[in-house]
């Protein structure tokens, strides 16, 4: 076992944490030959950093010395730390063996033959209960559409179309349908149809929204709402910045408002390229009525993807993950409960999600997430502006917090990078973004 | 500011843009439909029937601002506002000022009706007016008046104080009710849940009812409840269902329900054999048995078949009996699942269960004791190895040297026996990278190897004994087909970990740290 005395002089400086208790003389740390105060909260950022330093900078010896003792110390069914050392420990032996795709084909493979419409709906419900991650973005959208609805002079026409580029499974809609249904009065509910790209490569995903098509139109029919629904499907690797939109948009009721609401989709369109802007430019065509945009903050986009390959771009990128990631985590361990099926199945897609940022190349990827900042460059840039929240508004969020456990919190876009709309905040980091865009005047 | 006389709701000296003269005696009952007697007794104060005002009345039309002031009454020492002439009295009394206590002369006393300001307003007809001041004085806020007050927990808004006030109270302590039982405090949850709930989905559409109020009654009717008879929920339903029972109100009512729709009469099952089998066939995976006394035609494929077999070695009677004693208890575990799936109302089966548990080791059958509270990720159901076989595969390594057939898939999701050959590949490349780092360090270093060797220590070797025909049986199995279910260690003590393994032996297991003890859920705990 390495845990000689000279190994440990070898020892370069930034190898010392700042969290270490300097128990080198303790035969457990003398053994791991890490300086590290392993009872401390969170080991696990620094060691991997190292670790990701070392493999970056091709000190062998060290990096598998930190491989090990990462090893040693991970595992998926333990707390934050020790999670975040299997993901990422997992992620980046891949990545070393250069065998990442095809692992993380592996893991959606065996994600995806398991998915059935009930295992995807008790996880998504189930976790909008316990935390308000996704159901943030639900409510801000929500509101924003509805209020552009019903303040705009085609609520006369009773008419509203939405395309809807997300990965929630619709769970976004019921409420809106029934918000819709309440504030119209009897006699003329307005008329809604709802387009849903979703990114999916296999038949079990297609019988999913299959299915939720048919619940969301037997609830339409109970709500009174006059009601369509259609899902379309693009295979996986395809992004959605060559989507036909008109031929959706058509489709979907010619004379109606447009809302486009994309709740993290925009970061599955590469950011290497001009896809991301040619997809927000071909949006300002369509001149709807509002956009709806929620991300997840953490800045993992890249401009050009062969920077990846030179140490520093991906030194960024590990480190904003694993800060990203480790809010994520500890979010859900404090929501869910101590054994929780859904918080596993959560878990694991984190886990896909890093072994993508971590050991895919950025062309390809499906989670490169970006700032709200940025986003909102873009969407100016684009030829939109953005929407402030009412104060109704923000007071429903606040109102939505609340019913939670403590530790969320929200924060106005402009302090935060000068982005627009709103943050969802866990413990003051804040993690989700939720903005509300129309089309800018031309002067 | 008003002087304090003793009709001060006179608009006297007020602006009002209507024009009307307060104290013009009208009859209104030319206009109305005066249904109520013309006489009033002086005696008693009678209330008019509402919409049909006293047609002797006086009618008061106030002006907006007149109904919105409060606090008319003012102090001229202290400036306090008050609502009432008789509280200002009182309050003079503080200062030393003289006071008088006006008494209203029943006799002499109008009528008064009251007419709201706004035109458009049904009730600014005289012949709608309202009868009381407080009355109209609400009547406008909430009609006409801005939305001021705004509940904290729902965002609702209200113009009246007394209004908002109520509906605090009652705010978040209103229970939502969908028809499958489960409760919610939360309307959003509720919502959500309804659009993509079974139960709705059973339901024939209805009329377009509007808004959620006249569909939502809410009650466990029980010919509904029979949807949701055990035939039609699917492992991962029940599964769920029995893990969140321990966990909360919602959990135990949706259970109850399930216990409910099941002991009230066998014959309530409506979904007779053929759809079971349907079932079975689109979800080859689910051990889980579904009710019924079907037994032979469910088609489980040879991995769960050895998965099952141990179980039955160690759980037999005991097991049973604890069931048959709780036949109709609505206690939640593994026992009262089995209830559930099994008895549906006829002891008789209890035999049956036994005979078969005992013999059918060789035959498919299906495992009530496979704990279904995995079952929610069916991608753990054909990696999971009882916890007995576990030990014994474990017990096999440590004594020999570490094989190549050790392969550390390192929590890989691609451990089906359709692997694909790059997958192999690329394990053993794996294998070569993990080896160089831990030096050939032997086996069960990786990340569950650990923790679970340790665990193993702690276990009960006659468990071991009784298992190692069984694994006989394993092996005898195909020795190729199982060490590929499980590419090493990793897989094996992957399900070892979770509650699939862990629930057999956990009493024994005291080196398992708690996270491990915690995911022995309510069906795993088999005394």
């Amino acid at each position: 076992m390495d845990g000689s005395a000279e190994e440990e002089e070898e020892e370069e400086d930034d190898f010392h944490c700042s969290t270490s208790s300097h128990l080198p003389a303790s035969s457990s740390n003398r053994h791991l030959d890490v300086d590290v105060d392993l009872s401390s909260s969170s080991w696990a950022p620094p060691l991997l950093l190292q670790c990701a330093r070392a493999m970056t900078s091709c000190d062998a010896r060290r990096a598998r010395r930190l491989m090990w003792t990462l090893n040693e110390l991970a595992s998926p069914y333990g707390d934050v730390d020790q999670k975040l050392a299997a993901f990422f420990l997992q992620a980046l032996l891949a990545r070393a063996s250069s065998s990442g795709p095809l692992t993380l084909r592996a893991l959606a493979d065996a994600a995806r033959r398991n998915r059935s419409f009930d295992a995807t709906r008790r996880t998504a419900l189930r976790f909008q209960e316990l935390s308000p991650w996704s159901s943030f973005g639900h409510v801000a959208a929500n509101a924003a559409i509805l209020d552009a609805f019903f303040s705009s002079s085609s609520s006369s026409t009773s008419s509203l179309h939405i395309l809807d580029l997300s990965n929630t499974f619709c769970t976004q809609w019921p409420t809106l349908l029934e918000a819709l249904a309440m504030r119209a009065s009897d006699a003329d509910t307005p008329r809604v149809s709802i387009t849903t790209v979703v990114v999916s490569a296999s038949s079990v995903q297609e019988e999913v929204m299959g299915e939720i098509g048919r619940r969301m139109e037997r609830f339409a029919r109970l709500m009174g709402v006059p009601f369509r629904f259609e899902a379309v499907h693009r295979p996986a690797g395809r992004d959605l910045s060559d989507l036909d939109l008109d031929r959706l948009v058509s489709e979907g009721g010619g004379s109606a408002a447009l809302a486009v609401n994309c709740v993290n989709s925009l970061r599955g369109v590469p950011a290497v390229g001009s896809h991301r802007d040619a997809l927000l430019a071909a949006f300002r065509r369509l001149n709807p009525l509002i956009v709806t945009v929620v991300e997840e903050e953490a800045e993992l986009s890249t401009p050009k993807g062969e920077e990846e390959k030179e140490g520093d771009a991906f030194l960024k990128v590990f480190r904003e993950s694993l800060e990203f990631f480790s809010t994520y985590l500890e979010s859900l361990e404090e929501s869910f409960p101590r054994a929780s099926e859904e918080r596993l199945a959560l878990e694991r897609e984190a886990g896909r999600a890093v072994m993508d940022l971590v050991a895919c190349p950025a062309a390809e990827s499906a989670e490169r997430r970006d700032t709200g900042a940025r986003w909102s460059r873009r969407m100016r840039t684009a030829g939109f502006e953005p929407v402030e929240y009412c104060d109704d508004m923000t007071d429903d969020l606040r109102a939505l917090l609340r019913r939670y456990r403590e530790g969320w919190s929200m924060r106005a876009g402009g302090v935060v990078g000068g982005a627009a709309g709103t943050f969802l905040a866990w413990r003051d980091k804040p993690s989700v973004w939720a903005s509300a865009w129309k089309p800018a005047m031309r002067n | 500011m008003m002087t304090s006389s003793s009709a001060p709701f006179f608009r006297v000296g007020e602006e009002d843009e209507y024009g009307q003269h307060p104290s013009v005696l009208q009859q209104p009952s030319s206009a109305a439909p005066a249904s109520s007697s013309a006489t009033v007794a002086p005696q008693k104060k009678k209330r008019n029937l509402p919409g049909k005002p006293n047609p002797d009345a006086e009618v008061i039309a106030l002006s907006p601002k007149s109904l919105l002031a409060t606090n008319r009454f003012v102090c001229e020492v202290c400036n306090k506002g008050f609502q009432r002439e008789q509280n200002l009295q009182l309050h003079r009394r503080g200062h030393n000022l003289p006071w008088k206590l006006k008494q209203k002369n029943p006799n002499e006393v109008r009528r008064r009706v009251y007419l709201c300001p706004e035109p458009t307003c049904v009730h600014h007809d005289p012949s709608r007016a309202l009868g009381d001041l407080t009355g109209i004085k609400k009547h406008y806020c909430r009609k006409h008046g801005e939305k001021k007050w705004k509940c904290d927990k729902c965002s609702k808004r209200y113009a009246v104080h007394s209004d908002w006030k109520a509906h605090s109270k009652i705010c978040g302590t209103r229970e939502y009710r969908c028809d499958c039982g489960t409760l919610f405090s939360r309307r959003d949850s509720f919502i959500t849940h309804r659009a993509f709930c079974d139960a709705l989905a059973q339901e024939n559409a209805r009329l377009p009812a509007h808004g959620l109020n006249t569909s939502f009654g809410g009650q466990l009717y029980a010919n509904r409840t029979l949807n949701l008879g055990l035939p039609q929920l699917n492992p991962t339903q029940l599964s769920s269902l029995l893990r969140t029972t321990g966990t909360g109100a919602a959990g135990a009512s949706q259970f109850d329900h399930v216990n409910m729709a099941t002991a009230s009469s066998s014959s309530s099952f409506r979904q007779p054999p053929p759809p079971q089998q349907q079932q079975q066939q689109t979800h080859p995976n689910s051990a889980f048995f579904l009710g019924g006394s079907s037994y032979s035609q469910q088609g489980f494929n040879t991995e769960e078949l050895l998965q099952s077999k141990p179980f039955h070695g160690m759980m037999q009677l005991q097991d049973l009996q604890t069931v048959s004693a709780n036949n109709a208890a609505t206690s939640s575990s593994a026992a009262n699942l089995f209830d559930l799936g099994f008895f549906s109302g006829s002891a008789g089966n209890i035999d049956n269960v036994n005979h078969m548990m005992n013999n059918h080791i060789d035959t498919n059958m299906p495992s009530p004791f496979y704990n279904p509270s995995l079952q929610g990720e069916h991608e753990q159901q054909q990696q999971q190895m009882p916890a007995t076989a576990l030990l014994h595969k474990a017990a096999q390594m440590e004594l020999a040297a570490p094989t190549s057939n050790f392969r550390p898939s390192f929590y890989m999701g691609g451990r089906e026996s359709g692997s694909s050959r790059s997958q192999l590949e690329q394990e053993n490349h794996f294998q070569d990278l993990i080896n160089s780092i831990t030096n050939g360090n032997g086996s069960g270093t990786l990340v569950f190897g650990n923790e679970q060797m340790a665990a193993f220590g702690g276990f009960n070797p006659a468990g071991l004994d009784q298992e190692s025909k069984l694994h006989h049986n394993l092996t005898a199995g195909g020795r190729g087909g199982i060490t590929r279910d499980f590419l090493g260690v990793g897989g094996m003590v992957r399900s070892m970990t979770t509650a699939g393994g862990v629930h057999l032996g956990v009493e024994n297991i005291n080196s398992m740290d708690s996270e491990m003890k915690a995911r022995s859920f309510g069906a795993g705990r088999i005394q």
